[in-house]
């Protein structure tokens, strides 16, 4: 994927607390065009929070979020119109139905697909006259990706979208996002606890911890370069010297052990003596990272 | 309809088309353009009571403030939070559309006073002010709850206190402000008029409307839920049931769930207490009294006809109000209902049906109660020099009886909305059968007989929706099989 260096967005050193119990401390992170980051993080750990700080929706304590190159508190209608957001949950006008829904958001959209809208929902099977509030979880939600993917924005910001969806429907979603990231080289932040999902999309994956953005990489690039080493702590101490090993993580086991997460500068090496390396699959990162 | 109308018009609509085909929000809608209609042909010199042509023409003015009210807030249901931040123009139109909506009901209820009253011109401009003012009082209301309070006292302040000194001199100190604009020249007059609907404008588009951000999604969760919900909570929403809810209660709301209360009351009578109907109807009896003491004390209405309609219109108000905010708030509270009815000592079926229904019977009964007796004291305390004559309040009153028939109804097929049918027909009720009454007392029947008349339609009402309970799906949760 290339990668333009004019970010889509910027967040500098938001601060952010749920009145004394700090949430976001002192976060950076940028995302460029065209980007597919998977945003991991344990439960509570802010993910929702900073995807809403990220489209304006909280007021800011501390810090700024550029958005297009705008302040996002200051976005233009041209720059919101390049957005597409789906919350946690559905959180649509359950007395209209789904014709009457996006009918209603088709109006102050310049650009809106009608073929791609009227492709989801027959493929989607999400009956067009009968009010939202009579739709299952699952169609709601499938409705309400339908209205964000609809007017093909170019910043995607998905908050657990799968979460209310049947492996097939999670198929058909997942499908629907490479496409439009294919066909638009939309930026697409997608939140998720579903890591087989994530393998299949994210380019990048950026695991939050204690309140920041602790690691964001290629998600290729950390599966192929990263190690669990476990041993005593001297072997490791020279397992990572020898190899210019990054130190993602590491902590103590019993019995004078340790582990760590480590990234290797170069390709894949041979066991070392003495010590337990394993290969790790995302699961593990989470476990590690998150 | 080109691209640059379109979201006004699909806001405008949005109201009339999102609740299905026969819906309660259109029936309503039509059924308060009639009843305007019919109160405006009232006013025709065909009417050869003056002060019956008054009366219908203040009464036309009812339902179209109910359909401002009803209009306006479904309008302010669509300032989303999410929607005010990441869809384009949404805002903006939101706040256009408002304002055309504001201004066409101030046009209209503005010159059905002035033609009415028979107002020069001058005095017509500021009866449309007055009225536009008025107008905001319920959106302000919805969004500054609180400001109910301090103008409240105000009002009772110099209602009962005006011939105070301090309030003598303020009252001064205002009419020698207010002077000079009565005699400023016609520039001047449609100046200081214009300057005046901007703020009023202002306000409207910019303090009823929210841009987004923590306090709006707050608020709008709140509004949603029917509780208030802490800014820490998310926008795209963890709460989802009344486990979610339980940490917005406050103390009193959870010491009225807390097991350590024991079996005092049904577990029905503290749910329905707690989330359903929190006596809304004992709380409206409280500003009908402050209407009635205004009226007694003299201070206020300049005669005994103003103060029979505002006190009729109070009256109505007071009445349907409960009736309303009932079906809102079982609405609200719908995805809860399921776990109502797994709490220990939860009556069930039939037995649900007619615990839920003597509740609300009792609770609409003691509201009409309390207003019926209020009502009486005009006619010990009259208002003015004039002579009073309580008949036309009493009529209203008498009307009101039968609106407790809704009180008991099929809660299983309601429809889920503040608009369900037991608010919308008892509303409707609420303008109707008080106009029924002085209709027919106009044509000649006694008030005796038509207090024993709605006593007895609202006995044989009640009596056969009682019967009908027993045949009833379970109440909870409502709007299952609708």
């Amino acid at each position: 994927m290339t990668v333009n260096h004019a970010p889509t967005a910027e967040l500098r050193g938001l601060n952010l607390a749920y009145g004394a119990l700090p949430v976001l401390k002192n976060l950076d992170w940028t995302l460029f065009p065209g980007q597919v980051v998977g945003l991991l993080g344990r439960n509570a750990a802010g993910k929702t929070t900073v995807l809403e700080s990220l489209l304006g929706l909280r007021d800011l304590q501390q810090g700024t979020v550029q958005l297009f190159g705008q302040p996002v508190e200051k976005l233009d209608d041209t720059q919101r119109a390049r957005i597409g957001y789906v919350p946690q949950r559905s959180d649509l006008f359950e007395a209209f139905t789904a014709d009457q829904l996006l009918g209603y958001f088709r109006s102050f959209y310049t650009r809106w697909n009608p073929a791609k809208v009227e492709g989801l929902l027959s493929r989607w099977e999400i009956p067009r006259n009968t009010p939202i509030a009579k739709l299952s979880g699952g169609q709601q939600q499938r409705l309400s990706i339908i209205r964000a993917l609809a007017h093909e924005p170019d910043l995607l910001v998905l908050d657990e979208p799968v979460a209310s969806l049947d492996p097939a429907g999670r198929r058909d979603f997942l499908r629907e996002l490479v496409d439009q990231v294919l066909d638009r080289g939309t930026t697409v932040v997608l939140s998720t606890h579903i890591l087989s999902d994530l393998e299949r999309v994210a380019f990048d994956v950026a695991f939050m911890r204690d309140g920041r953005i602790g690691l964001q990489a290629p998600l290729d690039d950390l599966l192929d370069q990263s190690r669990l080493v476990s041993g005593a702590p001297a072997d490791v101490r020279q397992y990572v010297q020898q190899h210019h090993a990054e130190v993602l993580h590491h902590r103590s086991l019993d019995a004078g052990r340790e582990t760590a997460l480590v990234c290797l500068a170069s390709g894949p090496l041979a066991d070392a003596p003495g010590l337990d390396v394993a290969p790790v699959n995302l699961e593990a990162l989470f476990l590690e990272l998150a | 309809m080109s691209a640059r109308w379109a979201p006004h018009w699909q806001l405008l609509s949005a109201g009339w088309r999102m609740s299905g085909r026969w819906s309660a929000f259109r029936i309503l809608t039509v059924g308060l353009l009639l009843v305007g209609l019919a109160c405006l042909a009232g006013t025709t010199p065909w009417v050869q009571k003056p002060a019956i042509r008054q009366l219908f023409a203040i009464l036309s003015l009812v339902p179209l403030a109910f359909l401002w009210v009803l209009h306006s807030t479904t309008l302010m249901r669509f300032n989303h939070p999410v929607d005010a931040r990441l869809v384009p123009r949404q805002l903006r139109c939101l706040r256009i559309t408002l304002l055309g909506m504001w201004l066409a009901f101030t046009a209209a209820a503005g010159v059905t006073v002035a033609l009415t009253a028979g107002l020069p011109f001058g005095n017509s401009v500021l009866a449309m002010l007055l009225v536009a003012a008025c107008a905001l009082l319920p959106l302000l209301w919805t969004r500054w709850p609180l400001l109910l309070a301090p103008v409240v006292l105000v009002w009772l302040a110099i209602m009962f206190l005006g011939g105070a000194a301090p309030f003598s001199s303020v009252a001064g100190v205002l009419q020698g402000v207010m002077r000079p604009i009565f005699l400023l020249p016609v520039w001047g007059m449609s100046l200081a008029t214009l300057i005046a609907v901007l703020a009023l404008a202002r306000l409207l588009t910019h303090g009823v409307l929210r841009a987004g951000g923590d306090a709006h999604t707050s608020r709008f969760r709140a509004s949603r839920l029917g509780f208030g919900t802490p800014q820490s909570s998310s926008t795209s929403g963890e709460l989802n049931g009344v486990f979610d809810v339980a940490p917005t209660l406050s103390r009193r709301q959870r010491a009225a769930l807390s097991p350590s209360q024991g079996m005092s009351g049904s577990v029905l009578q503290r749910v329905v207490g707690l989330r359903v109907d929190p006596g809304t109807g004992w709380r409206m009896l409280l500003p009908y009294a402050i209407v009635v003491s205004a009226a007694c004390s003299g201070l206020w209405f300049q005669s005994a006809l103003t103060a029979t309609l505002v006190l009729g219109i109070a009256c109505v108000w007071t009445v349907a109000v409960p009736l309303i905010t009932r079906s809102a708030h079982i609405a609200q509270s719908a995805k809860e209902h399921a776990l109502w009815m797994l709490l220990p000592g939860m009556p069930q079926g039939a037995a649900l049906n007619r615990a839920m229904a003597t509740r609300f019977l009792k609770d609409s009964l003691v509201t009409w109660s309390g207003v019926a007796v209020l009502s009486m004291a005009p006619s010990l305390f009259p208002p003015t020099a004039d002579p009073w004559d309580g008949t036309w309040l009493s009529l209203v009153v008498i009307g009101l009886l039968p609106s407790v028939m809704f009180a008991v109804t099929d809660w299983a097929r309601m429809r889920l909305a503040p608009t369900a049918l037991p608010a919308t027909a008892g509303a409707a009720w609420c303008l109707f059968g008080p106009m029924l009454c002085i209709a027919t007392f106009a044509m000649g029947a006694a008030v005796w007989l038509l207090a024993v008349c709605s006593v007895l339609a609202t006995v044989l009402a009640v009596g056969w929706r009682w019967r009908r309970l027993d045949h009833y799906p379970a109440a909870l949760p409502a709007g299952r099989l609708q």
